[in-house]
This record gives structure tokens, sequence and C-alpha cells, in this order.
């Protein structure tokens, strides 16, 4: 449920962009959202309509959403591996000493008009 | 049909909220007033660990106290008995208090009168963790019956603290709770990670955690 939250704040910041943008209307906006955040997709398309709903220039926005991939790459043997996949281990020596290569994004990626 | 035409934008959701959170700190070390942002679940006994801080620091420094939660006044009511000022903020049904909301519950306090005004956040692990509430320090409390797992299935909110508390440690008998453990994979979240042991009901450890809060106060409004 805290998905919802963090989409009104998406919403808020995509306004703020239309206005200095001059825009009145927008057609879609796409989120970055990284696997490691922990955000569902399927909760954003389900709330998108009730956050948008009250704000004009969002109102008829569609909403598209671009997976990152939990990337890693293990600080003992160098593998690079995905860490959903893989629980957070590495599949090579079961190190959990990783560094992040990807996955933890939450962005805007654009907006369209 | 007329062409879309779009602007790139590759920022991030919480760009406004940072700036926001920024402009709150400044102005509190201005103000030479520390804020606390304390974060926990539901009934990990915050409410408790703030009454014995309070009760610690009361004397040494001037405090004030606001308690988020979705309903009710029971956690202000509680707090005001200690004799420090405590007011109540509802966020209507959200889950977690963003820095628009914190500053208009610092306003609502007249936190600047204050040396250490404390957030007692919504209980939740997730959603606090995400917005910077311009707070001067984190801190989490994690109890001993959550399990020593929590740094695994909740990292961010370790990753974001500068403290962790684990309280009711006067309850260890009981559980299946592994310190060692539950330090090892918090540290491995954020080797910075300062942590107390403590049972804000017996007041065990209580002492080292308010040394270690009021050496951060003093140095942040100094």
């Amino acid at each position: 449920m805290h998905e919802i939250g963090v989409l009104e704040e998406a919403v808020k910041t995509v306004e703020r962009i239309a206005k200095e943008n001059q825009v009145d209307k927008i057609r879609f906006i796409t989120l970055e959202i990284g696997e490691l955040t922990g955000y569902m997709p399927v909760f954003f398309e389900k709330y998108f309509p009730i956050v948008v709903e009250k704000r004009p220039v969002l109102k008829d926005a569609e909403l598209r959403m671009k997976i990152v991939k939990g990337q890693a790459i293990c600080e003992e043997c160098q593998s690079l591996y995905n860490v959903m996949k893989n629980e957070g281990c590495c599949p090579n020596c079961k190190s959990r000493s990783k560094k992040i290569l990807g996955g933890q994004e939450f962005l805007i990626k654009d907006i369209g008009y | 049909m007329d062409n879309i035409r779009i602007i790139e934008i590759k920022e991030s959701v919480f760009a406004n909220n940072d700036a926001e959170a920024d402009r709150i700190r400044q102005e509190l070390k201005e103000d030479k007033t520390f804020l606390l942002n304390l974060m926990s679940s539901p009934g990990s006994g915050k409410t408790t660990t703030l009454v014995k801080t309070v009760n610690n620091l009361k004397d040494k420094l001037k405090i004030g106290i606001m308690e988020a939660d979705i309903d009710s006044d029971v956690d202000a009511r509680t707090m005001a008995n200690t004799g420090v000022e405590a007011i109540q903020l509802h966020t209507g049904g959200m889950c977690h208090l963003d820095a628009g909301m914190t500053e208009q519950g610092l306003k609502a306090l007249n936190a600047q009168s204050f040396d250490l005004a404390i957030l007692e956040n919504v209980g939740n692990l997730v959603c606090p963790a995400e917005f910077d509430t311009g707070a001067s320090k984190n801190v989490m409390i994690l109890s001993v019956p959550e399990g020593h797992d929590k740094p695994l299935k909740y990292p961010l909110i370790f990753t974001v603290c500068d403290a962790l508390i684990i309280n009711k440690i006067d309850v260890l008998p009981y559980f299946d709770f592994d310190m060692d453990k539950v330090i090892e994979y918090a540290h491995q979240r954020n080797p910075k990670l300062k942590i107390f042991p403590i049972s804000a009901k017996t007041g065990e450890g209580i002492d080292d955690w308010c040394n270690w809060l009021l050496e951060n106060v003093n140095e942040w409004n100094k």
C-alpha cells in the first residue's frame, strides 16, 4: 500500500515540471522503477487513476513503467548476478557482499504531452 | 492527431521532498533546534522509549514532541504527562510524514523555542524511510519480538538511520532473537550505524542512548 504515497510524490513532481514547461495536458508519464525498490508495479497501476483524478493536468494521462533489473557484482568473486533471482546471494560463491549496479532507481523518466 | 512531444526528465521522484527537507534542516540549524526523526514498527515501544528519554534529558534540554499517527491522540497525552510540550499530528490516512507535513508540525509546536524536537513518525518500516523529513538525525527502534532478520527484510530504513535502538532486551530469554546476527545484518546495510540495546521498561541501556543523543544535540546546536 505504500505505493500510493510515493505515487502522490511522483505526481506532484510531474505537476511542477508541467508548470515549468507550460504544459497544460499531459498524455503520459514514464516511471523508471528499480526491482530492488520493492515497489509493485501492479499497485501503481491500480492507484494511478485515483491519484490523478483531481489533478487537471494529469487527469487523462497514461502511466508507463520501465522496470530496471536488480544487478550486482559480487565483491568476493566478481560474478555479475541478478539480486532478485538469487535472493541477494552470489550464485557462484554464496557471498552476500556485493556492489549494487542497478535496480534501486525510482525516477520520473519522461513525460509526453 | 498531432505529434506527442516528450520531455526527458530523469529526476528522482523524491527530488521535491528532498529539496524541502534540506531547506528545513538548514532553518533548524540556524534556529539551533535539533530534530530527531524516530521510526519503527507499531508496538516496538517508541512511546515508552520516548518517555524514558525525555525524563532522562528534560533537565538538560528544552524538549518538544510531535506525535504522528493516522488517528487518535493517546500518544500525545502520554507524552504531555512527562511535563514537556507535545502535539499530535494526524496524517490523514498516510503511512508516513513527508517534509511538508513535518514543517507544519514544527510550526504548530513552535519548534524554534526548543533545543530538541522529536518527531515520532508513523509506525511503519517502509514509507517513513523513503521520505526525508528534514531531521538532523534519523533513529529507529527494533524490538526483540520482531526478530533479528529485519535488516534483511527492510534494508532501506537501516540505511537511512544514524542509530538503531534494540528495545525490549528484558525479554531476550523468551525469544529466538540473535543479538550478534542483528548487529551483523544491520552493519552490512550501514557500517556507520550506532547500536543501542535497551529495555525501555527496566531502564537498561537508556543512559548510553541518551548520552549519544545529548552529544549530537549539543554538537548541532553549538
